[in-house]
């Protein structure tokens, strides 16, 4: 058994994962969690936004951290969108333009414009391009980018994702700098992003801002929290505690329940292995001093 | 002056900037504007340069037929296939996005999903309990990882949550803060440096 185990092909392993993964997106095995003081800082953050407010959402990610930090940003947009704030929408990855407008075709002009999803029943068609929300689009430059919003927002946006200048945006009205938003939300996958942000202008400006980032990203930024950073969204696991939040079951808790799975067999990976490497030494123990006996 | 001038702008530009955040003039803040878009339009430029790159790089190599000159095919048909679609067709239900949703998207996460059956294979084969330190890291990890999934709460409501958050805010913040005081005092010592004419690598000497 020993023998079989120290040669035990690691396909068999794969095979266990995929199993693991696969079959709780089959049948969801939900457990109950709390939710941690970080994801309900993020959240009392929105909830407690004066009326009306306008807020900076920077979508920072690519397709690989989509899965992780999507749940959240959707969650996000439906509780701005709930409290019927306006949304002024930017992005700073070169990748990220696709995945914005996919989010603002679903769940602003989709879900909440036309009254499907969270919204059902409850369509808001007075909610409108330019006067509610914009899409400013990718701009290159990273820190530089951050720190210019800092002094002079026009100057690095003249104009939206549309070529519209943003003088005839009315969203645009009252802001000039990162300063005139009451809050920024950064949906971040790695540089440039939080990190960034609280480097160039949050710690300089006393932003209130708030990011969700991967969970491989989570101790880069826990420093952070909560002087510089809110509230802090840490990767699966936070957006589905947002999820539960808003009161609906979305990618975010399936993804969790996924997460579960993967994760025990990991432990259960190193406890077997930690258990043969004993086990080996202490028989190659026994046969050196049988051996010298 | 091939050395002098480089050095004597990156002194003017660097302490212009580092005063810059002390004095709060409307003329300076308009001036580090201006400048800041000049970086971001540098840094959209330097795209081009990326991609004049890897055709210098990689059209010789396909013209040689090194190893895996197909591969380097692939990529510059790529390059060139999503650069043309960019610019022609960006719109909803163009090719661009065709390209980026069916094609992008799902070769992106699959690579990354890739991770989660090389991390079970090296936890099994790695993750070994030697010594002290090891093993401190080894129960650290497993606790983490239970804290992290609704399962650590199940078998126990408060311990395995509290002791992951404990570790989290208080272990490695310390230690993450520690490294982050220590490397912005290494940034605040280059900057200075550089500025001051003394450290001189991004010249291209050493």
């Amino acid at each position: 058994m020993l023998d079989f185990l120290t040669h035990l092909d690691r396909r068999w392993l794969f095979l266990a994962m995929t199993f693991a993964l696969v079959l709780p997106l089959l049948w969801p095995a939900r457990l109950p969690f709390r939710v941690s003081r970080m994801v309900q800082d993020v959240y009392d953050q929105v909830e407690h936004l004066p009326p009306n407010s306008t807020v900076l959402c920077s979508i920072d990610y690519d397709p690989a951290s989509q899965p992780e930090i999507e749940p959240f940003t959707r969650a996000v947009f439906r509780h701005l969108l709930r409290g019927g704030h306006k949304m002024v929408i930017i992005t700073l990855w070169d990748k990220a333009p696709p995945i914005v407008n996919g989010l603002i075709g679903d769940v602003i002009e989709g879900e909440y414009v036309r009254g499907t999803g969270f919204f059902e029943g409850h369509p808001h068609p007075e909610y409108r391009y330019g006067t509610h929300y914009a899409y400013l689009g990718f701009k290159a430059g990273k820190e530089t980018v951050i720190a210019g919003l800092g002094q002079n927002f026009r100057q690095i946006y003249p104009a939206d994702s549309r070529e519209t200048p943003l003088s005839r945006l009315p969203v645009m009205d009252r802001i000039s700098s990162l300063r005139d938003f009451p809050l920024i939300i950064n949906s971040s996958a790695g540089f440039p992003g939080a990190k960034e942000y609280v480097q160039q202008v949050v710690t300089r400006y006393n932003l209130p801002f708030v990011a969700a980032t991967t969970a491989v990203s989570v101790t880069d930024l826990t420093p952070y929290y909560p002087a510089q950073i809110r509230g802090l969204i840490p990767g699966m696991r936070g957006s589905a505690e947002y999820e539960q939040l808003m009161g609906y079951s979305g990618n975010g808790i399936a993804g969790l329940n996924v997460l579960t799975f993967g994760q025990l067999l990991v432990i259960a990976s190193i406890v077997l292995g930690n258990v043969i490497f004993f086990a080996t030494r202490r028989r190659e123990r026994l046969a050196r001093t049988q051996g010298g006996a | 002056m091939r050395t002098t001038l480089p050095l004597l702008i990156t002194f003017v530009l660097g302490v212009f900037f580092v005063a810059e955040f002390f004095i709060p003039h409307a003329g300076i803040h308009g001036t580090v504007s201006l400048l800041q878009e000049w970086g971001a339009v540098l840094a959209a430029s330097a795209f081009i340069l990326g991609g004049v790159n890897v055709i210098q790089v990689n059209i010789p190599k396909i013209a040689r037929r090194e190893k895996d000159w197909l591969y380097k095919v692939v990529l510059i048909v790529s390059a060139f296939t999503m650069i043309v679609a960019g610019i022609i067709n960006r719109e909803e239900g163009g090719l661009y996005n065709y390209v980026y949703t069916y094609v992008y998207t799902p070769s992106s996460a699959t690579m990354f999903a890739l991770l989660s059956f090389f991390i079970a294979s090296a936890a099994f084969r790695a993750f070994r309990a030697r010594n002290a330190e090891a093993t401190l890291m080894l129960v650290a990890a497993i606790v983490v990882m239970l804290g992290v999934i609704p399962l650590g709460e199940w078998l126990h409501p408060t311990f395995f949550p509290l002791l992951k958050d404990w570790i989290l805010e208080y272990a490695n913040n310390a230690g993450r803060r520690a490294i982050l005081i220590g490397a912005a005092l290494g940034a605040v010592a280059t900057g200075l440096r550089v500025i001051l004419g003394l450290e001189r690598s991004h010249l291209g000497s050493d």
